[in-house]
């Protein structure tokens, strides 16, 4: 074994002496490595690198002034317009409506105003002609737009679009993503009191190749465990589409989070 | 050695990087709560005492009908079960929330008075979270029930309820003569949030408009049309609640109207004119004190404030036509936006208890629309259609319902308008009152220390 001299003598410490701190210094390395370990779990750091893209489904929707349906006739025309199922309750609630009709107004006949209103809510069809030519007639507010304009706001496709237009060129991964909202939304429940609490919480899901739930689990906690434990609930209860050929590694891998409700 | 300690160091850092997509599920929809109120358990009381306790559990069940879309009253009682104790297992199995249970019996002090117990389980929970005894006195029936609905509300929601708000209103009932005989007179009523117990408060034998209520109902605000030499005069009285005074706030020159209470309820803002055209002012009603809130060579008029005093809104016709402004009333003209651009002019708005949300009439073709909108001036909805001319809404004291006028034309000649209420989404959950005149401007009152 060679020496370093004279000065650096006493520094030399000969390797059969190293066993004891070979040994102490593995388990500090190990406790260091086990503490770095749990601290990146902690703050969710475990996958340093991981980016996460928010996913906004565009809505194309009208831009109109006055309101023609109010919220009630917007949230019925949603309702079955989403061909989601009523409810019992949500029936009892709509035959109590009916008796209601004593505060109704009740029409003593159609004066102008009334034929006006009922022929704005009128849905125009355009001469055949002018819907193979997709041209209005002349001195008439030209084809779709002219709905549009009728029509208020009533949902429909839309000129403008709200949200993300990126969504427009979304790969198949993005929409299979934006679609997922839908089928999860029905199953969202809160009651009353956490209904405007403004908390918010993450949920990551697994799917297989059937688009069938494997796994969700709390990527995010809202700090609240009823609304967490309501936000699992809702993917239980939902089902998911198939995800195409291409992007089923993705889907498996758990790369889809869903945000409640952001 | 040294590369393993190395690589073993840094592992977790080598792991393959994750890409997440995350998408907004969007706002929940409400899970309505099922409820049990359980037939009360009479011990040894008189027939009549029975008969009344079953009118007020009848009055506590009819409460609870008004947040229908928070609760599901289930009537099975499942009296069979209760033997062992509190049967949460079979609650559980059928999806029941809440039970609310209470027993009644003789006291032993006086024949007249009633011993009460009342208890709230959380059937999820498996526990007691309310627990109330004592002894009532069965007098006025509907209060007592009212503050039971009450009190078991704010134990399941933790919030306030309506049970136990009034609404004050005008109506021109005692109008005189027809025709050209006709003289309009227009006064100050109450009634219970369910629109019982209905009350005359003023005695003017005149015109009484815009009428508002001190946070703490103690005090209404309300202006009195008078007739003066030349033409009418509007002025601004104080009708003391509690030892029933009326005193005058404000006669300057033109218009004295449109007063609203600040939180604090020692300040008020209100519409005058004397100074040329209408304009608000805030007035401290302890000093006399004028401070100008508004300054434009248009009108400004009808303000409404939210709790804390940073935002007003309030009508005014800047722009050419009467819409719905926004300011910070603790300046002069400080911060003014215009919210709202709908209709051929708009009235009447006021906030939400929480100021977020503010609702108001806007006039369409041939009547009054009701609307509501942000205070900041997004999210525009409408509340109402084909069901009359709608106007003066106003926010329940909870934010959960709005009261407003609904005129129905009969003919020509005839018209009536009552006092409805519909959810903050504009669902009609019915007449408050009805067949009473025309009845206009109600004001919701979370307190009210008048009889």
């Amino acid at each position: 074994m060679k020496t370093l001299g004279r000065k650096s003598e006493k520094f030399f410490i000969p390797r059969e002496s190293l066993g004891p701190y070979t040994k102490i210094s593995f388990l500090a390395h190990f406790f260091l490595l086990i503490a770095t370990i749990l601290f990146q779990k902690g703050f969710n750091l475990l996958q340093p690198n991981a980016t996460i893209t928010t996913v906004i489904p565009a809505i194309r929707v009208d831009v109109v002034g006055m309101p023609k349906m109010t919220l009630q006739e917007l949230k019925k025309l949603s309702l079955g317009e989403g061909g989601s199922s009523i409810s019992e309750e949500e029936q009892v609630e709509s035959s109590e409506t009916k008796d209601e009709s004593d505060i109704s107004f009740k029409k003593k006949g159609r004066n102008l105003s009334d034929i006006l209103r009922s022929e704005a809510l009128k849905k125009i069809s355009l001469k055949e002609d002018d819907q193979k030519s997709g041209k209005g007639g002349k001195g008439k507010i030209k084809g779709d737009l002219s709905e549009l304009v009728l029509e208020g706001n009533k949902i429909s496709k839309g000129m403008a679009i709200i949200g993300d237009s990126r969504g427009m060129v979304m790969g198949p991964f993005g929409q299979y993503v934006s679609s997922i909202p839908d089928f999860v939304r029905p199953n969202w429940k809160l009651p009353a009191t956490l209904l405007d609490s403004n908390l918010n919480c993450r949920v990551r899901i697994y799917l297989n190749g059937d688009g069938k739930l494997e796994k969700a689990e709390l990527f995010e906690s809202s700090g609240n465990k009823e609304y967490d434990k309501r936000a699992i609930q809702a993917v239980m209860n939902s089902s998911f589409p198939k995800p195409s050929k291409e992007i089923i590694d993705k889907v498996r891998s758990g790369n889809i989070l869903l945000g409640f409700p952001l | 050695m040294k590369t393993f300690f190395l690589i073993f160091l840094f592992f977790p850092f080598f792991l393959p990087a994750q890409d997440f997509s995350i998408v907004g599920v969007g706002k929940a929809t409400i899970d309505k709560e099922n409820i049990l109120i359980k037939k009360p358990i009479i011990y040894g009381l008189k027939k009549d005492q029975k008969t009344q306790l079953e009118e007020i559990f009848k009055i506590v069940n009819n409460d609870f009908l008004f947040y229908k879309k928070r609760f599901i009253l289930k009537t099975d009682d499942y009296s069979e079960n209760w033997q062992k104790g509190v049967p949460f297992s079979i609650f559980k199995e059928f999806n029941l929330d809440f039970v609310i249970k209470s027993d009644f019996y003789n006291s032993d002090l006086n024949a007249s008075d009633i011993k009460y117990e009342i208890k709230v389980y959380s059937i999820k929970n498996e526990k007691i979270i309310f627990e109330k005894k004592g002894i009532i006195r069965l007098e006025n029936i509907r209060k007592i029930a009212h503050n039971f609905s009450d009190q078991l509300y704010s134990s399941i929601t933790g919030k306030k309820s309506i049970f136990e708000s009034k609404i004050i209103f005008v109506s021109d009932v005692t109008t005189l003569g027809k025709g050209k005989n006709r003289v309009v007179r227009k006064e100050l009523y109450k009634v219970d949030f369910d629109g019982m117990n209905r009350k005359r408060l003023t005695y003017h034998d005149g015109i009484v408009i815009s009428p508002a209520i001190s946070p703490e109902g103690d005090k209404i605000i309300y202006t009195l049309i008078e007739k003066g030499r030349i033409k009418k005069q509007m002025k601004l009285f104080l009708f003391d609640l509690v030892n029933r005074k009326t005193t005058l706030v404000s006669d300057l020159k033109g218009i004295n109207s449109g007063g609203i209470f600040y939180s604090n309820g020692n300040e008020i803002l209100l519409t005058l004119s004397e100074v040329g055209n209408a304009e608000i002012f805030a007035k401290d009603l302890t000093t006399g004190v004028l401070r100008r809130v508004t300054q434009h060579y248009a009108s400004d008029v009808d303000p409404s404030i939210n709790a804390d005093g940073s935002l007003m809104t309030f009508l005014s016709n800047r722009s050419g036509k009467a819409m719905i402004y926004t300011l910070d009333p603790r300046g002069l003209e400080k911060d003014v936006k215009r919210i709202s651009y709908v209709g051929q002019y708009n009235a009447t708005p006021r906030f939400s208890p929480d100021g977020k949300e503010i609702v108001f009439s806007s006039w369409l073709d041939n009547g009054f629309d009701l609307f509501k909108i942000s205070s900041e001036g997004t999210g525009l909805v409408r509340l109402t259609k084909d069901l009359g001319s709608n106007e003066s809404p106003v926010f329940s004291n909870d934010g959960e319902f709005i009261a407003f006028s609904s005129q129905k034309v009969l003919s020509m000649y005839e018209a009536v308008q009552d006092i409805l209420i519909m959810d903050r989404e504009g669902e009609v959950l019915g007449s408050i009152v009805k067949n009473f005149g025309n009845c206009l401007s109600p004001r919701w009152a979370e307190f009210y220390l008048g009889e």
